[in-house]
């Protein structure tokens, strides 16, 4: 049973298909990279699974059902979870205030609970947590953005450009962290420009190229494939 | 003489400072000047006066009636007026032509159905007076200050130390991170709009008791004085519109005392002028750390 299943999304910005045709799916458990330059679609993707945009067409599915028309408070309260492109953390508020904002649906015993989780994930953020967030470095930002994404208590995480502008050490720290997420039992879908680190770390993966998916796979699968090897890997 | 115009200030710059705050909060969410937020100051004052006059009878329940009515309004300017505007991602500029065509339709309303001419206001606070020397403390003086002190507390209590207000506070940083937490953007919208709302029309109502008349045109004057309070005190900042709102009284009486009534506006806008120059971000406004 897919956890999550898209089923022919279509979405547009105005004039613009941003989305064609997508369907894909994402089992209990995986880790689902999808990789694709800019403008192939995949923010608009998560956007659209999170309900921040609507569709003009297709059905979401989650835990087989149709969520297509559910708010986005709805689906976090349901477990899916967005840690949206550009980070997005409220930068006045000090890093504690932040992961709490991410447990805002959640009980207070449920966020202690998660609180502790993530200050092991993340040991910084507890370093750090009377420190407003806008003083962050750009890699402490994105540890806090996937810290409060967490602190929801997803069941789907959904990362959106996790590696994006961060030094390669703290790439590489972002990427063995989401598998830690997974192993604890989230499942974790990622977008990615970062396709190398990305597919090392995934179970599957799609390959989006102007709002449609060209090519799908086991991670090994898409590693090898020529085509990936030339578009996204540099090879 | 200076202590009893800086009373005479002080009281009337607490009734500024609940209008300023309404300014602050909508500011601090939306990035929007609500200019309508004066003219719901003296709808308020009206409402409670018209439900007492004409139909009611009690004074304090026509006073909760108003407010009632006027938090609607609150909530009517921003359901109907500005939501469809930003889920359109229009340009701030057009929001603020709609808070200033809801301000004009407001006022017009309260001269067609309340008729243009100045009326007199009933003053429940008046319980006597308390002279030392050559200073007096009216009743009402006491009691504004009083309510005005607790709202400002309250107000303050719920945006930092409710949940709901860190929504208010979250909202004001970003908007779509909010929604990603779960929290619902145009409700505690909405709710800000209906705070703002009540305060300014308790503000107008204390204000109509105190001078003991009210006329269509006050919400302009005072709208403009209390958006000058938030400004002066640091826009998006609760404490910065309150002292803002004080200060704001009293530099107009002393000014209106010490040099010219004719002058009183003039003297309080210059000395925001200057304030402003020396200090853009306002007495108590932030730096800004991050764009949000």
């Amino acid at each position: 049973m897919a956890l999550l299943r898209l089923e022919h999304i279509v979405v547009n910005y105005g004039s613009i298909k941003a989305l064609k045709d997508i369907s894909f799916t994402v089992e209990e458990g995986e880790i689902v990279t999808l990789i694709g330059s800019n403008g192939a679609g995949k923010s608009t993707t998560m956007r659209a699974i999170t309900g921040l945009k609507e569709l003009a067409g297709g059905k979401i599915f989650y835990q087989e059902q149709d969520i297509s028309k559910w708010s986005t408070r709805k689906k976090v309260e349901n477990g899916i979870v967005l840690s949206p492109e550009g980070r997005q953390i409220f930068p006045r508020f000090s890093v504690l205030e932040n992961l709490r904002m991410g447990g805002y649906l959640r009980t207070k015993a449920q966020c202690e609970e998660t609180l502790e989780v993530v200050h092991q994930l993340f040991p910084i953020l507890k370093e750090r947590e009377n420190q407003p967030a806008g003083t962050l470095s750009g890699g402490e930002q994105q540890m806090l953005a996937v810290g409060r994404a967490m602190m929801g208590g997803p069941k789907l995480l959904l990362l959106d450009e996790p590696s994006l502008g961060l030094a390669p050490l703290v790439v590489k720290d972002i990427f063995s962290l989401i598998q830690k997420i997974r192993d604890l039992g989230t499942t974790v879908l990622l977008v990615e420009q970062n396709a190398r680190s990305a597919l090392k770390i995934s179970d599957r993966a799609y390959v989006l190229e102007t709002g449609k998916i060209v090519l799908s796979g086991t991670a090994e699968e898409l590693l090898r494939s020529d085509q990936v090897q030339k578009a996204y890997l540099g090879m | 003489m200076f202590l009893q115009q800086l009373i005479n200030g002080i009281t009337i710059g607490s009734t500024y400072a609940l209008v300023a705050i309404g300014y602050s909060m909508v500011f601090g969410v939306l990035e929007l000047i609500n200019f309508a937020n004066g003219s719901v100051y003296m709808l308020g004052g009206y409402l409670t006066l018209m439900l007492y006059t004409g139909l009611v009878g009690s004074f304090g329940l026509s006073f909760g009636l108003g407010l009632l009515l006027t938090a609607l309004v609150g909530y009517t300017i921003d359901r109907f007026g500005l939501r469809r505007l930003r889920e359109k991602k229009v340009p701030k500029i057009a929001g603020l032509i709609t808070t200033l065509g809801f301000s004009q339709i407001i006022e017009n309303a309260v001269r067609i159905f309340f008729g243009s001419e100045t009326k007199p206001y009933p003053n429940m606070l008046d319980f006597g007076q308390v002279t030392f020397g050559n200073v007096t403390i009216t009743s009402s003086q006491v009691i504004i200050l009083m309510i005005s002190i607790l709202l400002m507390l309250l107000t303050s209590v719920t945006v930092y130390r409710t949940k709901m207000g860190k929504a208010m506070l979250a909202v004001s940083q970003s908007q779509e991170a909010s929604q990603l937490m779960g929290i619902n953007v145009n409700g505690i919208i909405s709710l800000t709009f209906m705070i703002s709302s009540i305060l300014a029309a308790i503000a107008g109502t204390l204000v109509g008791m105190y001078y003991q008349n009210i006329d269509a045109s006050m919400g302009a004057s005072v709208g403009m004085k209390a958006l000058a309070s938030a400004v002066l005190g640091g826009v998006g900042v609760l404490p910065g519109a309150m002292v803002g709102g004080v200060l704001m009284g009293i530099f107009e009486t002393l000014g209106a005392s010490y040099i010219s009534s004719g002058y009183r506006d003039a003297i309080s806008f210059a000395i925001l002028i200057i304030v402003i120059l020396f200090k853009p971000s306002g007495l108590f406004g932030r730096k800004q750390i991050n764009k949000v």
